[in-house]
């Protein structure tokens, strides 16, 4: 494959006569190479050969498609709209979604093993029948006094609105898990859903 | 004409307002636009891919203009974004015939669309991630270790990926070269 181009008799490697064309070799090794290259025919046929395929590659000029793509920006931009997701992302969103509902129905239900501990924004309609969902809190945070045998634990309506507006981002990952489940100092069971969310620039 | 933009930490020396930073943000397109297009047409050999991806590149750009425009090196950002969104396109193979309509003419115009078509082949023979390596260095003199932050490579590494893919594409492009003569 080295055709025209006669073998280094001193085996040069093609790292190094690389890094010397790309002004990366470190200033010990520079004056050695230079001096080489300088009484040997095939590294400079070599590196000559390098320089036109530079040469080549930069006169490979790109079309002129700026006012093509400046208006595709201004559009996409005025109508303050994303391009079309591909489906792989939105498959991607959508399982995680999935994920983080059921991690959270199963915090919640791990939590409601122990009735009449624990806050409650939500009722589940199917234990109260045609009944209207009653408020409870926090026993230990005061009256009302719980009520029912199946209360739920819901996440505040802060975190809940972040993590919709996460999960609603295509260039954001969600990940969840459970840390740490034992029961607190009153006898609570206490769990953490573990929730990393990460941002893709790129 | 463009939309409000994503918030603007301004300098002592610039009002912020929508309209500067639109202002700025076109500024920043006409500055770049040409390097991430050239960018993206070596790598994809395509105008129309390189022109989409270069959209969203700096649709990118924009949703992160506050941060972006204050970097000190903007560019990397811009070919970072460039780099990932053109290697995840040609991760899906397909056959780019050469459009000579976008073939500038010349003195030799024959000669020249051939020498084109061969750089494009020889382009699109090497793997992604070499071509994206040899062109960020060749065409648009990156640094090794400024590479190395495009694709997510050690110095070290792209020292030996570059060497490689330099040697392929000589061997590559002198091969077809032949054939043609």
């Amino acid at each position: 494959m080295s055709q025209g181009v006669t073998r280094c008799p001193d085996a040069m490697p093609i790292e190094t006569l690389t890094a010397w064309y790309d002004h990366e070799l470190v200033p010990d090794e520079a004056p050695r190479v230079r001096d080489h290259v300088r009484t040997c025919p095939a590294c400079q046929r070599r590196l000559d050969e390098y320089g036109i395929n530079t040469d080549r590659l930069r006169d490979f000029n790109a079309p002129d498609l700026h006012a093509r793509i400046w208006r595709g920006v201004q559009q996409e931009i005025a109508h303050g709209r994303r391009r079309s997701v591909p489906r792989s992302v939105i498959g991607g969103v959508g399982a995680a979604a999935v994920l983080v509902a059921l991690m959270v129905l199963l915090f919640t239900q791990l939590l409601a093993q122990r009735p009449g501990t624990a806050t409650s924004t939500l009722q589940p309609t199917a234990t109260h029948g045609s009944q209207p969902p009653t408020a409870t809190t926090h026993p230990t945070h005061g009256s009302p006094t719980p009520t029912g045998t199946s209360p739920w634990h819901t996440v505040g309506p802060a975190f809940a609105q972040s993590l919709a507006l996460a999960a609603s981002d295509p260039q954001t990952l969600i990940s969840c898990g459970f840390v740490n489940t034992k029961p607190d100092q009153l006898g609570n069971p206490v769990g953490a859903l573990a929730l990393g969310i990460s941002h893709d620039f790129g | 004409m463009l939309g409000k933009a994503p918030p603007h930490k301004p300098h002592a020396h610039d009002t912020a307002s929508p309209t500067s930073d639109a202002a700025r943000f076109e500024q920043f397109f006409q500055r770049y636009e040409p390097q991430i297009t050239g960018f993206l047409w070596r790598m994809l050999g395509d105008a129309d891919a390189a022109c989409d991806l270069c959209q969203e590149t700096f649709i990118r750009a924009w949703q992160h203009f506050a941060t972006v425009a204050d970097y000190p090196k903007p560019a990397s950002w811009l070919f970072r974004v460039a780099s990932n969104l053109a290697l995840n396109h040609v991760r899906r193979p397909q056959a780019v015939p050469f459009n000579e309509e976008f073939a500038p003419a010349g003195s030799d115009p024959g000669n020249r669309v051939v020498a084109r078509e061969l750089v494009r082949q020889t382009l699109m023979e090497l793997a992604p991630k070499s071509r994206a390596l040899l062109v960020l260095r060749d065409v648009y003199a990156f640094g090794y270790a400024d590479i190395g932050q495009c694709v997510q490579m050690t110095p070290a590494a792209v020292k030996m990926a570059i060497s490689r893919a330099r040697e392929q594409f000589r061997q590559i492009y002198r091969a077809k070269d032949g054939e043609h003569r």
